[in-house]
């Protein structure tokens, strides 16, 4: 989860020949890549249905490697391998098929993924004739096109449950790493990406001490998880997150949740009710408190008479002149309580923010907790998620995924 | 010999191809493809050699190709240049 909103690279760096071969890197158009790897992986004179299937899948699992920094976060210099074994192939140099580019110009920017999760679907294919897997058959395929089964039907034929994204945002590939290292003291987003990371790492390795809140401080319980993080994988024990420690996390975070596997476990940008919860009062503390200061703290980065307020579950004074605030805005009866209708309000403007800027990083302003740097996507309105509780089993399907 | 135009395309080639249904399904007994291969030649540029480049029957294939322009003195090993282009997994 470096980066939220999974994007299309403009180019892609692919290694010929296995991860740790002496190999060279070419970089091409990420257009190019995706009629390269369609003309090397399948006949160009299948039906459209079963091209545009197996182009789908091709450009999601590439997506997959560049969201989730498979290589990049194992200190490697390249997106994707052209090996067969590891990627999917791509001849350097090599002709195109002519409908193969038309199809690829109209839809390179679609992706694949599960409902409600956010990450491209590591989408997995073989011929379906020598080698056998759980994915796509490439065979099987244009065998489902030619008995008229369109595109998204072979797709759900073999992925199950899967969406279409389409008009994915085009940028650069940056690096997720913030650029200085995080250490005691620093706060933002970026220190939620840590806590959140080392949280759910901490469900595979019980001796990292569980973060109770992922409020973005980096305090003494950030540190010492850090800490143990380092020990159990042989990185300086520092407490500082470098770019070393940065990218074992990004690469233990991506394995412990599968998620460059066809079956993960899904990055969600929250799966948290929103719903109405009792009516909430100064001296309330708790889940729903913090819930609902979230909010406040999102909305106060648009409407300038909300002040900013600290997330920490507690209704205090500051809380409640925000709520005050968040009505007087609103139009509503300003008593300081979360009613039905105040709730709803705070609830439809934060979900409007979400939907409509937050979707477009370029549009996006600095939000004032993101501590944005430059090109670096927030992670404004991807709430944190929720405590850990005592007891709680690995995997469970119905706890935040963050 | 063909020479590129303006625009340094030439004009699509006919050549004969397997039939259609040779690449239907699997292992029919024969390759579904014809392979072609195609030399680039410019005096003052990288000789290119392009590899078993593949022909389908009713598809066009396109092949792009870079020509870099050889320094005064170009040694030997930077003179020409090879893709090849291996079949398919299928």
């Amino acid at each position: 989860m470096p980066t939220v909103i999974p994007y299309v690279p403009q180019r892609i760096t692919v290694h010929l020949g296995v991860p740790s071969s002496y190999a060279a890197n070419v970089t091409v158009s990420f257009s190019d890549y995706v009629k390269n790897v369609a003309s090397s992986e399948i006949y160009p004179t299948w039906e459209e249905s079963a091209l545009r299937a197996n182009i789908l899948a091709i450009i999601s699992y590439a997506l997959n490697r560049v969201y989730t920094e498979f290589y990049r976060s194992r200190g490697y210099d390249f997106e994707i391998t052209n090996s067969t074994a590891y990627d999917q192939a791509f001849v350097n140099g090599r002709s195109f098929f002519e409908n193969i580019t038309r199809i690829v110009d109209e839809i390179f920017n679609s992706y694949l993924r599960r409902p409600g999760f956010v990450e491209p679907l590591a989408a997995k294919f073989c011929n379906g004739t020598t080698v056998t897997c759980e994915g796509l058959s490439q065979w099987g395929s244009q065998n489902l096109a030619l008995q008229g089964y369109n595109s998204t039907q072979i797709l759900r034929n073999y992925y199950g449950n899967v969406e279409i994204v389409s008009n994915a945002p085009i940028r650069n590939i940056t690096a997720s790493y913030p650029g200085t290292p995080l250490r005691l003291g620093s706060s933002g987003a970026n220190v939620v990406v840590i806590q959140v990371e080392l949280n759910r790492i901490s469900q595979n390795y019980p001796a990292i001490p569980k973060l109770a809140a992922t409020d973005g401080i980096f305090g003494s319980r950030t540190e010492a998880s850090v800490r143990a993080f380092q020990q159990i994988f042989s990185l300086s024990v520092d407490g500082i997150v470098g770019p070393a420690t940065w990218y074992a996390l990004v690469r233990l975070y991506t394995a412990v949740t599968a998620l460059s596997e066809l079956r993960s476990e899904g990055q969600r940008y929250y799966s948290i009710s929103w719903e109405y919860p009792d009516p909430l009062q100064e001296g309330d503390s708790g889940e729903k408190i913090r819930h609902l200061q979230y909010m406040l703290s999102v909305l106060s980065a648009y409407i300038p008479s909300i002040t900013p307020i600290q997330i920490d579950g507690i209704f205090g004074p500051a809380t409640k002149d925000a709520v005050i605030a968040a009505q007087r805005w609103f139009g509503l009866p300003e008593t300081g309580e979360v009613d039905d209708p105040t709730w709803e309000e705070i609830y439809d403007q934060f979900a409007g923010i979400e939907n409509t800027s937050l979707r477009d990083p370029e549009d996006f302003p600095t939000a004032r907790s993101s501590r944005a740097q430059g090109t670096q996507s927030t992670t404004l309105t991807q709430f944190p998620g929720a405590d850990l509780q005592l007891g709680q089993q690995d995997p469970i399907r119905q706890e935040v995924i963050r | 010999m063909r020479a590129t135009d303006r625009s340094g395309l030439i004009a699509p080639i006919e050549i004969p191809v397997p039939e259609l249904s040779a690449s239907q399904a699997p292992d029919p007994g024969e390759i579904p493809f014809t392979t072609v291969t195609l030399y680039a030649r410019l005096s003052g540029y990288e000789q290119i050699t392009v590899e078993r480049l593949q022909v389908f029957a009713g598809i066009t294939t396109d092949q792009n190709l870079e020509m870099i322009p050889l320094s005064e003195f170009p040694g030997s090993y930077n003179k020409s240049e090879t893709f090849d282009t291996p079949p398919q997994n299928l």
